[in-house]
């Protein structure tokens, strides 16, 4: 199993969203809504085989933000 | 016009411990038209007379659904992320075009029926698992039945997950009620909204690669894999369809169940065959009321009740008022299980009325006949739990007792 990283997290957003993403960038502001994150929880998913749950996404709000969460052990399996 | 600052239409407390009903005939006889705020700042104007809210409804050229049907279903006059590809949040001419394939696939006559017969089967099965002496709470034991047959012939999926996709749809809604959700409201919501479309996501995929069109969900999938439909769109509109199905009838029948214990010598007339189910399920739609509003915005200005609402304004229209009006209604106040010529509002008007409406009604329909023809009886022991909402009018708890229909024979 990968462990997420900030890097991993910006790659997925900026696949699903076609935007540039940087690791303080608000991705709700930059325009990201829920069938994106969950396109992009499903890549998230397929490379480093942890599902993380959706509230991680609204809670972290940057990747940066979002790694730390998942850190802090809010992600499931 | 009356302004009220701090409404208490806006808390779901209220709804839960207060008599809204009371609230809302109070505007209706005085101010039928009235602005609400919130201290944040937030507004909307409130219409409770029938013909105002009618009005509101086929009006759907001034006034949006683009912008969110919930108050703070969007936070600003902002649209919605879901605007124009989810029927519910859609104007024409998208709206029409979503809502064909819905309709053609999901409610058509052939799948009515089919829905119908599984939802009589699965009532007939959970009450027929029941023993005189039994104490149950009816909202979580039988109720979910209803809506549990509509997904499992428009989804094509088991009952088990017919009842997972219950939960967390059940989520979603009533996410500000502990009841359903705990103590992290957001959290709980937010994961259960992403579950829900994760579910559909992989079921619209399954029917992609078998082809199969059976169900509503595989008709989707295939105007997908045709390219007439974007595949977001067949996934907003399945989880619309899935809330929209499951968050209601459960909740319109445990209050029919609630009402049937009060009005027990009407729901007897019935039994004995005087009145038509067909008939009381319209009185139930309408006592029940369980959509207490929606909310639209005015895009251009609006001119009703001898007002004009401003472009701009939020404006909801509250079913459950015009539901009591006594200018449509004789007697409103009273349930009368035989009321005549019935023009309940619970599912909308015009282009937007509920497209779930004759499932809904069928639903209710069934489980009042087989509730009819059992020889046993709910007798309600405790005082039911309101669902904290101001949305959806529903018992979180509705305990009752199983006794023979007989011995409540007067």
């Amino acid at each position: 199993m990968t462990e997420i990283t900030v890097g991993i997290i910006i790659e997925c957003v900026r696949k699903v969203s076609n935007r540039d993403i940087g690791e303080d960038t608000d991705i709700f502001t930059a325009g990201i809504d829920s069938l994106a994150v969950l396109r992009c929880r499903a890549l998230l998913k397929e490379q480093t085989g942890v599902k993380v749950p959706g509230h991680v996404f609204f809670g972290g709000r940057t990747p940066a933000g979002i790694a730390e969460l998942i850190g802090a052990g809010h992600a499931g399996s | 016009m009356l302004v009220v600052e701090d409404s208490p239409l806006y808390s779901a407390e209220f709804f839960a411990r207060e008599d809204p009903w009371a609230y809302l005939a109070e505007l209706r006889e005085h101010e039928p038209v009235s602005i609400h705020r919130r201290a944040d700042g937030y507004e909307f104007y409130a219409l409770t007379r029938f013909d105002d809210v009618y009005a509101a409804y086929v009006d759907h050229a001034r006034l949006s659904s683009a912008y969110g049907t919930m108050i703070d279903g969007s936070y600003r006059p902002e649209k919605d992320s879901a605007s124009g590809r989810m029927l519910i949040v859609a104007d024409e001419p998208e709206h029409a075009a979503i809502k064909k394939p819905i309709k053609a696939s999901g409610f058509n006559r052939r799948m009515l029926a089919r829905t119908g017969a599984t939802v009589r089967r699965n009532v007939r099965n959970a009450l027929n698992e029941l023993s005189v002496g039994d104490r149950l709470d009816f909202s979580k034991v039988v109720a979910p039945e209803l809506p549990k047959g509509v997904l499992e012939v428009l989804f094509g999926i088991g009952a088990q997950d017919a009842a997972t996709l219950l939960e967390a749809t059940r989520m979603m809604i009533g996410y500000r009620d502990e009841a359903y959700v705990g103590s992290s409201p957001l959290d709980a919501l937010v994961d259960a909204q992403l579950d829900v479309l994760d579910f559909m996501d992989d079921l619209i995929e399954q029917r992609i690669r078998s082809g199969s069109s059976d169900d509503m969900i595989g008709f989707l999938a295939q105007c997908v894999a045709t390219g007439e439909l974007p595949r977001d769109v067949a996934l907003l509109n399945g989880l619309n369809v899935a809330v929209g199905g499951n968050e209601t009838t459960p909740h319109t029948a445990s209050l029919t169940v609630e009402t049937i214990h009060t009005e027990r010598a009407q729901w007897r007339r019935l039994v004995e065959g005087e009145v038509s189910c067909e008939v009381a399920t319209q009185e139930f739609l309408r006592w029940t009321s369980t959509n207490s509003y929606v909310q639209r915005l005015a895009v251009s200005d609006f001119a009703v009740g001898g007002h004009t609402i401003p472009a701009g304004s939020f404006v909801a229209l509250w079913n459950m008022s015009a539901n009591r009006d006594a200018s449509v209604f004789e007697q409103p106040d009273s349930f009368l299980i035989d009321r005549p010529d019935n023009k309940q509002l619970a599912f909308g008007a015009g282009v937007h009325r509920c497209i779930g409406a004759p499932v809904a009604t069928l639903e209710i329909q069934m489980f009042i006949e087989e509730l009819a023809a059992w020889d046993k009886a709910f007798v309600v022991t405790e005082p039911p739990q309101r669902l904290h909402s101001n949305f959806m009018l529903g018992l979180t708890q509705l305990p009752v007792e199983v006794v023979k229909a007989q011995d409540l024979a007067p």
